[in-house]
């Protein structure tokens, strides 16, 4: 039984036109045939196209949390109007006329469950490694840690007060060696420089003026030391790879990431990552445009129900291909996840799911969310100093904390524990989200104590002082969202 | 004091970095750390190791620099990272909150984008956008405010107006600071609508910047400024001063401020921009203030005036006076007062007299203008209006008729003017027929008011007049004289004679048609008052003018706006026959579609 409805389909589209073009399909009486499979497992159809011929298209719930979109159409939008047409057709009650499924699309859909049946098979068998094809990568990957350290020492030798723009994008142009050399992560954090030289629109061509150029030196020199470092730690397991080609890619450190291992949810199991049947709330959300990596990247900060943990979803959308790729969108409900895949790192490790399902979130899962909140400030501020001295650490932290009183000290904002710690609300440095301390002042005053709030910690390397962003404030009702 | 020295290698390394490590080798500054950092390494390791790492730094050759450099460094940072300094000593006052006191709401990134991209770029079909979002209250977002508040200045003015009349005024004081901060006194654009907002919002709080504004703002800052004052009554030299400034838009603000004051020589500035060439600039000021003394000097001034017009023999004279009269009526709109209503009634037993002026239509165009005034002024101006209609001319009928709508009983309104619709016409000659002219007279005012009470201004307002109630046999009469307009204007579900006049007229019109619009004013009628066959005439004209057969790919927005009104039954038929119509005009009519079956 397929059991679907109107928002459902919106919510697969990947943009809103794709939407609008599906219903207009169905309006048109585009769709010149509507079946649904004897099991009602599976619609399938023929939709009028701009060819001679119709294109067949399908959409298989044979996986009901992860339903399958087929379509003869050449979109690359996926899933495309033709398939959500054939969705929105059924949703608003059109004749579905029981058929037996055509013999491509079953030997397709067999097909399928062979393929999950082969995965979960394969799941269980050790995994063969070429030796040869891996040593041949990790030796281009030496070759490559090899061009950054000689980049970034360059770069040292040069003097950061000299960078200009023709510097910056020579090396961005050289950083392009690093991606063919396997090293995807390792050009991204080369980009993290360059883009400190960069302006707002992603070019090398704005001469900055004196005061912006001397606020980003503090901010230059740490990203070198961590490519210093990450050049040190990424030869040493790159080497210790090569030497033992069976080891496998290191899981207690966030090293193999920061070297852009993509981590395959086989890797992931063995290495006892996936959680099965996990409950997450989702506290805060943001989209922003990353212009030095030329991509649009949707952040979703989400709690564990069972634990507590913070850890974030992350959907990476190159501007090339963002037509192609659906946009995440927050989320308010708790999302029931039967396989969830956690990816090494340290404090807010990604995760990701394939399938999920939801249900309404209730009064006591605020509750809990606000349960797993530190209610000691300087237990927590310890935790996160002593994870931002790791030179290749996330240097912006997400916890949640527990405050009982949020006031002002000459002009400041601060949120302050039972024991009298306090701590200092700022947006200053932190951009990934718009800012937010100026939407506190607009709160009701019962938001002012005993709440709990979801924080970005930031360490200035300038004013050498610890301080914090608010993103959401959690309340016995509700998530305030203070970003986007 | 041991992490002091450690600051201290960090802002050298520092200094190196930016500088170049070439330069690193034998750096004084460097060298002078070690002996401090060996003598902390006793106690602690890490200032042992960072001995080391300096040492070697000094000692680098320009090619090992970079590498020595950066590991001092990462060692550095990473003990100063453990540092960090938190919280902050002082009394902890409570947060300054002004409660948005509306329920906000939290709206999905996906509804949020597009309202923020509407706020913050460029690019047309945003006030939309805007609009729509306010009215289904999507502002209550509290994260929406900034955005907002960044709409001030948008290149668009209208999306700036909008923002700050209506949506802005809705979070309160709370973005008072906001407003100062980004206020910029020489600005122009954005800015006078900060400073009108800062004021509405908080008037004597933002006091010193509006005078501040008015010492050294750009003259667009002034003119808001200047409408900020009144309340105080130092502001009345200054403005004062302001109302005969070179600049025409100074003076305007100046004159409107004066008139929300009562003292005698802010009259006295008002009462000179009667009699000056800032005429036009003063009426708005002078309509809004209602010092009798003022109100008798317009009278008086209006009076001398009319006895130039009726008296002059100079035709240039006259006009002039004529021109003055006209926009000094202006100044009594909207007034009920007993001064008034005497002088208007005064005026209205003129109207021979100014007919009788001799210079081309003044004197027709003066008793219009008097007319329209006494039919929304009292009661008494009114009766008196609607009483001499029988004595009026056609030009002045339909403004009596308004009058007696707004009066009287429909049933008397009918007794009273039904006369003139029945009244002989000669057909040949009517465009010379005053029985003629009273009678189209007549039925335009009622299509008029028709129009008007429907009519909606940019804003989104509904009409500025309530919908009158006609007496039923005015639809009677508009049938029997074939009146199609005045049929479409009474027109009321149910009524058998005009739906029979509307099937055989619009039979009559498809059959004719070359176009859909042609069908339009017919339709329209049709589906307003549901008659039996306006799913089939609507669906009959789509078909004939829009069929995929044809090459017509456009309907228009009007006809698209009629399938929402049209009964639920017709969305069937309405699917099944889009299939048949242009793809261009699918994509036209299925929102309205949409909505039609959105609707419960």
């Amino acid at each position: 039984m397929i059991s679907i409805d109107e928002g459902f389909v919106d919510s697969a589209a990947p943009n809103s036109d794709a939407a609008k073009n599906g219903r207009a399909l169905v309006l048109k009486g585009k769709f010149l045939k509507l079946h649904v499979s004897d099991d009602q497992t599976i619609l399938f159809g023929e939709c009028q196209g701009s060819g001679k011929e119709p294109y067949q298209c399908s959409c298989d719930f044979q996986l009901p949390e992860a339903p399958t979109h087929r379509c003869s159409c050449p979109s690359r939008q996926f899933p495309c109007k033709h398939s959500l047409g054939l969705m929105y057709a059924y949703v608003q009650g059109k004749k579905f006329v029981p058929a037996a499924v055509p013999d491509d699309l079953q030997a397709k859909r067999e097909k399928l469950q062979a393929r999950v049946e082969k995965k979960a098979e394969e799941a269980d068998k050790p995994k063969k490694i070429d030796k040869g094809a891996l040593a041949k990568k990790i030796q281009t990957q030496l070759t490559g840690i090899d061009l950054l350290e000689k980049l970034t020492h360059d770069l040292v030798r040069l003097g950061i007060g000299n960078m200009n723009a023709k510097t910056a994008g020579e090396i961005e142009e050289q950083a392009k060696q690093l991606g063919n050399a396997y090293l995807p992560g390792a050009q991204a954090a080369l980009h993290n420089f360059t883009k400190l030289f960069a302006s707002e629109d992603g070019r090398f061509d704005d001469v900055r003026p004196g005061g912006q150029r001397e606020r980003i030196f503090s901010e230059a020199l740490d990203q070198l030391g961590r490519l210093h470092t990450l050049v040190k730690q990424g030869r040493a397991y790159l080497q210790r790879r090569l030497d033992d080609p069976e080891l496998a890619p290191e899981t207690d450190s966030s090293i193999a990431a920061w070297l852009g291992h993509a981590w395959q949810l086989r890797e992931l199991k063995d290495a006892g990552l996936v959680e099965t049947d996990v409950e997450l709330v989702q506290l805060a959300f943001n989209s922003h445009d990353d212009v030095a990596r030329r991509e649009f990247v949707d952040t979703g900060i989400w709690m564990t129900l069972s634990n507590g943990r913070i850890r974030l979803t992350q959907n990476f959308r190159p501007y090339k291909a963002a037509k192609y790729i659906k946009s995440d969108d927050s989320f308010f409900q708790v999302a029931q996840v039967k396989e969830l895949c956690a990816y090494p790192g340290d404090v807010n490790p990604r995760i990701r799911w394939d399938a999920m399902l939801s249900r309404p979130i209730e009064p006591k899962d605020f509750q809990q969310v606000r349960g797993y909140g530190h209610r000691d400030f300087a237990a927590v501020v310890k935790d996160v100093k002593t994870h931002l001295k790791g030179p290749l650490s996330d240097k912006q932290p997400i916890h949640v904390l527990n405050f009982q009183r949020l006031g002002q000290v000459e002009g400041a904002l601060v949120v302050e524990d039972s024991k009298g710690e306090r701590l200092v609300l700022t947006d200053a440095g932190m951009t990934e989200e718009p800012a937010s301390c100026h939407l506190l002042s607009l709160l009701p005053r019962e938001c002012f104590s005993d709440q709990t709030l979801v924080v970005r910690f930031r360490h200035d390397l300038d004013t050498r002082k610890l301080q914090i962003k608010p993103l959401s404030l959690v309340t016995p009702t509700g998530v305030v969202r203070l970003t986007l | 004091m041991s992490i002091a020295v450690l600051t201290q290698v960090y802002d050298e390394t520092r200094r190196l970095a930016i500088a170049g490590s070439v330069v690193a080798g034998g750096d004084f500054r460097l060298k002078k750390l070690i002996a401090p950092l060996e003598q902390a390494g006793a106690k602690a390791p890490v200032f042992a190791r960072a001995a080391e790492g300096v040492k070697t730094l000094v000692e680098s050759s320009e090619q090992t620099s970079a590498q020595a450099l950066l590991d001092v460094c990462t060692l550095v940072s990473a003990v100063l990272y453990t540092q960090g300094e938190t919280g902050l000593v002082g009394e902890l006052q409570p947060l300054e909150t002004t409660d948005l006191g509306l329920q906000t709401t939290q709206a999905s990134a996906r509804v949020l984008k597009p309202l923020l991209e509407a706020l913050t770029t460029t690019g047309s079909g945003r006030l939309e956008i805007i609009r729509d979002s306010h009215e289904r209250g999507a502002f209550r977002d509290l994260r929406l405010v900034k955005p907002a508040l960044q709409a001030l200045d948008d290149v668009y003015p209208e999306i700036g107006e909008f923002v700050a009349n209506k949506v802005l005024p809705l979070y309160g004081k709370a973005i008072l600071p906001e407003l100062k901060s980004q206020f910029d006194f020489k600005g122009k654009g954005g800015h006078p609508r900060r400073l009108s907002l800062m004021h509405r919002l908080d008037p004597v709080g933002t006091r010193e910047t509006v005078k501040q504004a008015l010492e050294s703002g750009s003259k667009e800052i002034k003119v808001a400024a200047m409408e900020c004052l009144g309340a105080e009554p130092e502001d009345l030299t200054f403005l004062l001063e302001q109302s005969v400034a070179k600049a025409k838009e100074v003076r305007g603000a100046a004159l409107k401020a004066l008139a929300k004051l009562d003292a005698d020589v802010a009259l006295d500035a008002l009462k000179k921009g009667l009699t000056s060439a800032d005429l036009d600039l003063t009426i708005q000021p002078v309509r809004e203030n209602r010092h009798p003394k003022l109100l008798t000097f317009v009278i008086d001034e209006t009076q001398r005036e009319i006895d130039n017009v009726c008296q002059s023999k100079d035709k240039k004279a006259i006009a002039k006076s004529a021109d003055r009269v006209e926009s000094l009526l202006q100044c009594l709109d909207g007034r009920d007062d007993k001064a008034t209503e005497a002088f208007l009634l005064k005026c209205f037993a003129r109207r021979d007299e100014l007919l009788g002026v001799k210079c081309e239509d003044v004197g027709k165009g003066l008793n219009n203008r008097i007319a329209a005034l006494i039919s929304s002024a009292t009661k008494k101006t009114q009766q008196m209006l609607v009483g001499a209609h029988a004595t009026l001319e056609p030009e002045v009928l339909d403004t009596a008729f308004e009058a007696a709508c707004r009066s009287m009983k429909p049933k008397d309104v009918f007794a009273m003017f039904s006369p003139y619709f029945t009244a002989k016409v000669d057909e040949k000659k009517k465009q010379k027929d005053p029985a003629f002219a009273k009678r189209e007279a007549i039925a335009n005012a009622i299509t008029d008011e028709w129009r008007w009470s429907r009519h909606e201004d940019d804003d989104g307002e509904g009409g500025e007049t309530m919908p009158i109630d006609w007496d039923p046999r005015w639809l009677d009469l508009a049938v029997s004289l074939k009146n199609l307009e005045l049929v479409g204007t009474l027109a009321r579900p149910g009524h058998a004679g005009s739906n029979a006049l509307l099937s055989e007229e619009f039979a009559a019109a498809f059959k004719k048609s070359k176009a859909i619009h042609e069908c339009y004013g017919l339709l329209a009628t049709q589906v307003r008052v549901q008659h039996p066959d306006a799913t089939d005439n609507l669906l009959a004209a789509l078909e004939k003018h829009a069929s995929a057969k044809t090459k017509n790919n456009w309907v228009g927005f009007n006809i698209c706006r009629l399938i929402p009104d049209l009964p639920k039954s017709a969305i069937p038929r309405l699917e099944e026959l889009l299939p048949k119509l242009h793809e261009k005009v699918i994509d036209q009519l299925a929102d309205y579609v949409a909505e039609l079956k959105a609707k419960a």
